[in-house]
């Protein structure tokens, strides 16, 4: 099982996209399993358009953080 | 009962040439397969339950029947009221005659009936001799000739049993309905040997219509026996598909990058194959047309649609969403395993088994095989579920999400007293047909009764729920081993960052 952390706006949560398929919120841990993802926002307004990589070796205490701003 | 074996496989051998009966129908220009049924428990202090049926004929429909009568019969006091324990049956994935009870429960349970008239089930099923009514259409010389000139084929004399007893011309769309369990009906490719389990997402990639395949013809796509019946035929109409079917941008993420193969393997195959059925770039297989035999052939348990269904984010469960959005607080998982083990005149005869044990043993051994490695990926994972919610920190909604995995297997029955090897016996002494004596029943049923009431996660999720169910006459005392699945959260001061 693998970690993740999509940060945004704590005041505008977004569900999070990983290759296409909503798994959560922002600002909070995500567990999914690990492999290569595509990760994105719903809705417009934020930068980068999309975060692409390895999810892998994270671990509960540790988890990737993948940090979007407003555009 | 020799005979009840051979009149079969001698219409079946005189009837090789099957027919070509295509079951499925294209989707429709602008037409979709919606997901109707949203999983998730109402409130996370209710309890989100997932199961597996086995295979294993009627003692497999039978044993999944009992293990759902006594949830029924389980009562608790949940924060917006009373409940059973089958109201909260979010899931089923289900294989052969575990199919014929996960489809007639998720046609009948609902309010006023959450036990899912399990009753009538009984009665028009379990109690009949359907190997008699199977044989004596069998017996009828316009059958047979429709069989050896293939204008019929033999699965479809199952098929019409399970519509004229069980499902009376119901569809998939009946059990596509909100508050209705998701029942997961799986069958075997036999080209690949991929579990194609019955499913919208699946449809989508054949581009088939969900709705309309009647669940007679699913539950026997499930329940086709290799050799004594005929695969039930798809064609693929992704060639040319005028239906909306719904992106898939995972399966291009998963084929185009060179990590998926060694990351998530099971996932990349899934991926291709899903891009081999909707007829995308580079195939590795050219699929036209599907032949699905018995689901056990590729997962007797049904743990793959169930594991994908917990894990896969593409999945049409969306339970994993469900569980990061902090709306499961307890993941109640059931596995129920049918497999019998009779005793086999084999280890007593010096000669060399003949045709009929050869073609036994290859259709039954690789079914027992893959039986092992389906439950210990299923407890790999709900292990690690258990420790991502025993060690997230406060942040994650998941965390202090509580995991339940039990298991009701005939090898849990111990050997300790006379009473308990008599059931042993008579449990694991019923063969697998499609009729059982009263007494096989009986006995079947008590199996279930006792092994889901013996289980330490069973009585551990009774005893966090305060739940009550009726007691049963000479009740073993509870067993004081934990739930190895369930770890307890220990309340520590908040981080101070």
């Amino acid at each position: 099982m693998e970690y993740i952390r999509v940060t945004f706006d704590p005041g505008d949560i977004r569900d999070v996209l990983a290759s296409g398929d909503i798994i959560g919120k922002t600002e909070t841990e995500l567990i999914l399993q690990a492999n290569y993802y595509v990760v994105a926002l719903t809705g417009a307004g934020y930068t980068p358009l999309y975060w692409h990589g390895l999810v892998s070796g994270t671990s509960v205490d540790n988890p990737l953080i993948i940090p979007f701003s407003k555009a | 009962m020799r005979a009840r074996v051979l009149l079969p496989l001698c219409i079946a051998l005189l009837a090789g040439c099957a027919g070509n009966h295509i079951e499925n129908t294209p989707l429709a220009a602008g037409e979709a397969n919606p997901v109707l049924r949203p999983l998730g428990p109402a409130s996370p202090d209710r309890p989100a339950i997932l199961m597996t049926f086995s295979g294993g004929g009627s003692r497999a429909a039978a044993l999944a029947e009992a293990v759902l009568r006594e949830m029924s019969q389980t009562r608790y006091a949940g924060g917006d009221g009373s409940h059973v324990l089958t109201e909260d049956i979010e899931l089923i994935s289900s294989v052969s005659g575990g199919s014929v009870t996960a489809a007639w429960f998720g046609l009948h349970r609902g309010p006023g009936h959450w036990d899912g008239d399990l009753d009538g089930l009984r009665a028009d099923f379990l109690t009949k001799d359907n190997m008699a009514t199977l044989e004596l259409d069998a017996v009828n010389p316009i059958t047979w000739l429709g069989l050896v000139t293939g204008r019929i084929t033999r699965i479809e004399a199952e098929e019409a049993l399970f519509d004229a007893q069980l499902y009376h011309r119901a569809t998939l769309a009946s059990l596509n309905q909100p508050g209705r369990p998701d029942i997961v009906l799986n069958t075997t490719d036999m080209a690949g040997g991929e579990t194609f389990a019955m499913v919208p997402r699946r449809f989508d990639d054949v581009c088939s219509n969900y709705d309309q395949l009647p669940v007679a013809t699913a539950v026997a796509a499930s329940a086709a026996f290799p050799i004594l019946l005929t695969p039930v035929s798809f064609k693929d109409y992704s060639g040319n598909c005028q239906g909306r079917v719904r992106p898939a941008e995972w399966i291009k993420i998963d084929l185009s990058n060179p990590y998926t193969p060694y990351l998530n393997l099971a996932e990349y195959k899934d991926a291709r194959y899903s891009n081999d059925l909707r007829h995308g770039p580079d195939p590795y297989r050219r699929i036209e047309y599907l032949h699905f035999l018995d689901g056990g052939l590729a997962d007797n348990l049904g743990t793959r649609s169930l594991r994908s269904a917990l894990i896969a984010p593409y999945d049409d469960a969306q339970l994993l969403r469900a569980i990061n959005d902090g709306k499961v607080g307890r993941l109640v998982v059931i596995v129920v395993n049918a497999r019998s083990d009779p005793p086999n005149k084999l280890y007593q005869q010096p000669q060399q088994p003949g045709l009929v044990d050869q073609i036994n043993a290859v259709t039954s051994v690789p079914i027992d095989a893959n039986t092992a490695n389906s439950e210990t990926a299923l407890s790999a994972l709900l292990g690690e579920l258990a420790q991502a919610a025993a060690g997230a920190q406060k942040q994650a909604k998941f965390g202090g999400m509580q995991i339940y995995g039990i298991t009701v297997d005939y090898d849990q029955i111990p050997a300790d007293t006379p009473a308990h090897i008599a059931l042993r016996d008579a449990a694991k002494d019923v063969p697998t047909s499609w009729s059982l004596t009263g007494p096989q029943l009986q006995a079947t049923e008590d199996a279930g009764r006792f092994l889901l009431r013996r289980h330490p996660c069973w009585q551990a999720l009774l005893a966090d729920l305060d739940a009550s169910q009726p007691a049963m006459v000479g009740e073993d005392q509870a067993l004081t081993i934990p739930c190895t699945t369930r770890i307890e959260i220990k309340k520590g001061p908040a981080p101070s960052s």
